[in-house]
């Protein structure tokens, strides 16, 4: 008789190789930047002294709150407990769409300040890293946002949750590549 | 009544999620007071490093559950994330010595 021995890994194989192939893709984001780093030293030192710190502080608090919903979620569901679940998703959502706001008000004031894509290479960096996560974000919202509802009609319960738990893992794959993006362009000079 | 509304503060305070949430967000207003400082000294830089390799930890084993998982996929998604982070600290820290003198 054939046995099949499930991999015990959060959410599904394929998610998995769907966050593997997005975290390989920033990867060589980093690797770009950091070789124009390299070429342009004194553009890179002086481009994030330019960019307002705080609205990179507000995203990166923001989105680890977001990630703490979703673990809670995910606690929530284990429980049984649907009406909790739906609850911790919504401020998931509400993290996510903070997000997006915060990031068009940084575009805004770097605007004002007359900076944009075509300032020079380290902010055609900055913009091509932070619009490309931002995009991620907002994949990642609209995912979440099915999952909320797929949730509240009752798809989901305590035996099965695997997509539900393959769009969590998604979404904490954002924060962990936000995570090393924020001391990139925001910290480190 | 007002012990258990104690209580459950104090179990809520002490859950593990809650507890990893606070220590992140500790960390993060660290980096950024030494971001406001404008350091550029090596020694930032590789203080930096270490509070995002710690930071990654706590979100790949507690919020994402791969403390538990088949050990490939934690293996691959940590090697990944702390590989970045030493190219990056690396990178960081050779043009600050060797561009800038500083």
């Amino acid at each position: 008789m054939l046995t099949v021995n499930r991999i015990k890994v959060p959410g599904s194989v394929a998610a998995w190789i769907f966050i593997y192939a997005e975290l390989t893709e920033f990867g060589f984001f980093f690797i770009a930047f950091l070789l124009a780093k390299l070429y342009y030293p004194v553009e890179f030192y002086q481009g994030p002294t330019h960019i307002p710190i705080f609205t990179g502080l507000l995203n990166t608090l923001v989105l680890l709150s977001s990630s703490f919903f979703v673990a809670r979620a995910m606690q929530s569901i284990k429980r049984d407990d649907k009406k909790r679940t739906v609850f911790w998703l919504l401020l998931t959502i509400s993290a996510g769409l903070t997000y997006c706001g915060i990031k068009t008000w940084e575009y805004h004031l770097n605007e004002q300040a007359g900076i944009g894509p075509r300032t020079n290479y380290y902010f055609a960096s900055y913009y091509y890293i932070t619009f490309n996560h931002l995009l991620h974000v907002l994949i990642g919202t609209c995912t979440i946002i099915f999952v909320t509802i797929l949730t509240a009609l009752g798809y989901y319960n305590k035996s099965n949750y695997e997509g539900l738990e393959s769009a969590a893992s998604y979404w904490h794959m954002i924060d962990l590549v936000w995570i090393l993006i924020f001391p990139l362009l925001y910290v480190l000079r | 009544m007002q012990t258990n509304q104690y209580e459950r503060i104090k179990r809520y305070l002490t859950e593990t999620t809650f507890n990893i949430w606070l220590r992140l967000v500790g960390l993060t207003l660290i980096s950024a007071i030494i971001a406001e400082t404008k350091n550029t000294a090596v020694i930032a830089t590789v203080f930096v490093c270490a509070i995002v390799m710690m930071k990654g930890h706590w979100i790949i084993e507690e919020f994402m559950g791969l403390k538990h998982a088949a050990p490939l996929f934690r293996k691959i998604i940590k090697g990944y994330f702390y590989a970045m982070t030493t190219l990056v600290g690396g990178i960081v820290a050779y043009s600050q010595v060797s561009f800038l003198g500083v």
